[in-house]
């Protein structure tokens, strides 16, 4: 590995100019990522104008800080509130939140923002050894591949479930329900579109998730406040984590890392998928799952690690082949294209400064993350100790200005406190809104992939087990999705077998 | 009544002080106020690429910025909705391609608007539709292709179901006779690493972000008539010999009833913003895989006359034209 093209990287991206495009980035995306609802690809889209004027470098190096800053900042408002600020940050909820409500919220922001830094910096890493192969092994993943993969993935996530299973699964397939909302894309065709234009694109992830986690929570403790002022207790025990936090979160924080990277190179993975695969796959290998749901740090450091993991490796693809993992890439890549820069296997060659000055420009970048958002968590703390009667009209008003700011529609607000009045009504009747966004976010996928498959094989099924990567990940999730069911009776030959 | 009476009386007054406002406003130096041109794709797709050498300099020619809003959604069916329902007074307009404005409408049920709802002020650029295969792979001429796809069915690769691509394969389809299997993707990038990891035969893109060359793709065809100014070695569905004429065009419209003083003043700042900067805006066309081809108002409600006509025969071969 030529360590010349790296120090040439550090040598372009420690310019002032590029540190401050680098500073800029990382902090509107960390502003960005608090705020729920307005996400990386809104504010590139309203920053992609500006870097017009800029060289092409130095507009990248902002537009990527201001996507992995957001993945660090989407961490604050679900441990906070149990608002997701990023569709990748509604696994954080799930434990942060109650992390915070036990007056850990020091802990879990801190073991957030270390567990990002050290998965940014892995993925990166990832990025400038591996990524030519990288992105040939991403090439091999037909529909197929991705098919097996979602179907592995489900195996994992079932597990993420405390509750009764039949409600899970309940909740999963209003999820899929809901997922067939929009235009199909395979033949064009809208389903339960009913001829509104908000619908033609589906319902959204983003409006579904800040309505069942941020404003159910909201309504939920509105109901409380009758009794009581404050809802987080603010006996705050520490701001920073514990020793035996960082010993239960380093193992969490490298899986996360792996997790990430490699799903954040296919396209159409990424930060979302990492961020679930991650959650279930700490539950399931944890020695105390009953935990999980109730304040566990693992909770926190592996979904958080493993979605700003992704960001790095969704750059592979792009930087590669050109070809973007999801849409704020769609976005860089435009950004790139209008500077005449276009992406690919001649990319490296023919711009070595642009790739290894991003490369290098994201190392200094997480650290410029990392020293901002750690004083920040004592002012974060602080939003806590706000009477909650003064606070939640903000956490509202920022969700519906969050969600306005998507695509200028009304009526995904609508949606927002739809599904808002459905969380709250959820709670009541303990039913877990989990299963449900899990399967709004991957039934679509699954489907597409499926009936990719087939249109490929004509209609065999045999595909998924005829190629070597799909089969693989087919057996594999098959297994994972048996072995529970199997494991008594294996015991029971184990034991009978041994005397 | 006498109440009556003096109703009618201010009403019939009203009426008058109204009057000359009614007049005067198709007067009004124009334009007054920043003009919105509406994006039917995120930022970044085709019609940036189209508009981004000329919206500064033509803000600068007409005296008012044009501020772009980026309305995506629908495959751009929300963003020409918007606009066709927009006031026609020139301060809305569309920058659109023919699958919004004549596609869409030919194919999607309740859509809302037609082509005639708006009013062509020019066509910028158009950029053709190219059938692009793995470089080393088996495939080194459109005829082998072809010959190919009538011995077996051959798959393909395309942006979107009911996309242009997906019409101009159907198309060359039924003109040699031979059909093939469609594999829908969710956008250009997905198409092409299709294409590069060999799951489909080929792939049919507008634009291929710069993966042409060896060990990558290569374009096989264009779909127009003459020969595409980025690619000038690769030859033409017509050459081959099924002819089409299928593009992808990048207009701007107004909402029907824009005066026809207002669509001229944006045609001619246009216009001008072209001439200042010719070279300058071809050679950044070239590299994006965009054709300049400015054209006026009469101009493009032509081409755009035809290009209905020839694909709505296409999607009623098809099957999928709506009534």
């Amino acid at each position: 590995m030529d360590l010349t093209n790296i120090l040439m990287g550090f040598s372009v991206a420690l310019s002032w100019s590029n540190l401050a495009y680098c500073f800029i980035g990382v902090l509107v995306g960390t502003l960005i990522g608090v705020l729920p609802g307005l996400g990386p690809s809104a504010t590139i889209s309203l920053l992609m104008p500006s870097t017009f004027y800029l060289d092409s470098t130095s507009a990248v190096i902002m537009l990527a800080g201001v996507y992995y800053g957001a993945m660090y900042g989407g961490s604050t408002t679900s441990i906070l509130v149990n608002m997701p600020g990023e569709a990748a940050s509604v696994v954080t909820c799930l434990d942060g939140y109650q992390m915070a409500r036990q007056g850990r919220g020091g802990p879990a922001l801190g073991i957030a923002a270390f567990g990002s830094f050290i998965a940014g910096t892995m993925s990166i890493v990832g990025l400038m050894f591996a990524a030519p192969a990288m992105a040939q092994i991403a090439l091999k993943f037909g529909p197929p591949e991705y098919f097996a993969l979602i179907v592995l993935a489900f195996s994992f996530l079932i597990y993420t479930t405390s509750g009764s299973p039949l409600k899970a699964s309940m909740m999963a397939i209003l999820g899929v329900f809901i997922g067939t909302i929009g235009t199909d894309f395979i033949t064009g065709a809208p389903r339960f579109v009913y001829g509104i234009y908000t619908l033609r694109d589906g319902i959204g992830i983003v409006p579904v998730v800040m309505g069942l986690f941020g404003v159910a929570e909201v309504l939920d403790n509105l109901e409380g406040l009758l009794q009581r002022t404050q809802i987080i207790k603010t006996k705050f025990t520490d701001l920073f984590p514990t020793l035996q936090d960082w010993k239960e979160s380093i193992p969490a924080i490298f899986r996360g890392g792996f997790i990430g990277f490699f799903l954040g190179l296919l396209p159409g993975g990424g930060a979302i998928m990492a961020s679930f695969v991650s959650y279930a796959a700490e539950k399931r290998i944890s020695k105390h799952p009953e935990r999980f749901g109730k304040g566990a740090v693992q909770g926190v450091a592996g979904p958080e690690s493993a979605n700003n993991s992704a960001v790095g490796a969704n750059f592979i693809p792009l930087m590669t082949f050109g070809i973007p993992a999801n849409v704020v890439m769609a976005l860089i890549l435009g950004a790139l294209l209008v500077h005449g820069i276009r992406p690919g296997p001649m990319l490296i060659q023919e711009a070595p400064q642009l790739f290894w000055g991003v490369i290098a420009s994201m190392y200094i970048g997480n650290v410029m993350l990392l020293i901002l958002n750690l004083p920040l968590i004592g002012i974060w703390i602080q939003v806590l100790a706000i009477p909650y009667r003064i606070l939640f009209p903000f956490i509202l008003l920022f969700c519906v200005i969050g969600v306005y700011s998507l695509n200028n529609d009304v009526l995904e607000i609508i949606i927002m406190i739809v599904f808002g009045l459905l969380g709250y009504l959820m709670r009541k009747i303990k039913y877990e809104p989990t299963p449900l966004v899990f399967a709004l976010v991957l039934s679509p996928l699954m489907e597409n992939a499926l009936r990719q498959s087939l249109l490929l094989s004509e209609g065999r099924f045999g595909i998924f087990f005829s190629r070597p990567i799909s089969c693989t990940l087919m057996v594999c999730g098959i297994i994972l999705f048996v072995l529970p069911f199997l494991m008594p009776w294996l015991r029971q030959k184990i034991v009978t077998g041994g005397s | 009544m006498i109440k009556l009476e003096k109703f009618k009386a201010v009403f019939l007054g009203f009426m008058m002080l109204c009057l000359p406002a009614v007049t005067s406003w198709a007067q009004e130096p124009f334009p007054t106020r920043p003009i919105d041109l509406v994006y039917p794709f995120a930022p970044g797709g085709g019609a940036d690429v189209a508009t981004s050498m000329f919206k500064e300099r033509v803000g600068k020619i007409l005296g008012q910025p044009l501020v772009s809003g980026y309305k995506p959604g629908g495959g751009g069916a929300t963003a020409t909705a918007f606009v066709a329902m927009a006031k026609p007074d020139g301060y809305t307009i569309l920058i659109g391609s023919n699958t919004g404005l004549i596609t869409k409408p030919l194919t999607t049920r309740d859509l809302g608007y037609t082509m005639n709802d708006l009013t062509p002020i020019c066509n910028l650029t158009h950029s053709p539709l190219l059938w692009c295969v793995k470089e080393d792979g088996p495939f080194k001429t459109m005829q082998d292709l072809i010959r190919t796809a009538k011995s077996r069915k051959i798959k393909y690769a395309s942006y979107g179901a009911l996309s242009m691509a997906h019409i101009a394969m159907e198309a060359v389809g039924k003109a040699a006779g031979f059909q093939a299997i469609h594999v829908p993707y969710p956008g250009g990038g997905p198409a092409m690493a299709a294409a590069l990891g060999g799951h489909v035969d080929v792939s049919v893109t507008s634009g291929t972000g710069g993966m042409v060359g060896p060990g990558r793709l290569r374009i096989l065809a264009v779909s127009t008539d003459t020969r595409f100014v980025s690619y000038p070695d690769v030859p033409t569905m017509r050459e081959i010999g099924y002819p089409m004429n299928l593009d992808c065009y990048y207009y701007i419209w107004a909402p029907k009833g824009t005066p026809n003083e207002r669509i001229d003043k944006i045609y001619k700042a246009f216009k001008q913003a072209r001439d200042d900067n010719k070279e300058a805006i071809e050679k950044f066309l070239v590299k994006s895989e965009h054709g300049l081809l400015l054209l006026s108002p009469e101009e493009t409600l032509k081409l755009a006359r035809e290009d209905h006509a020839r694909l709505k025969k296409i999607i009623e071969d098809m099957g999928v034209l709506i009534k």
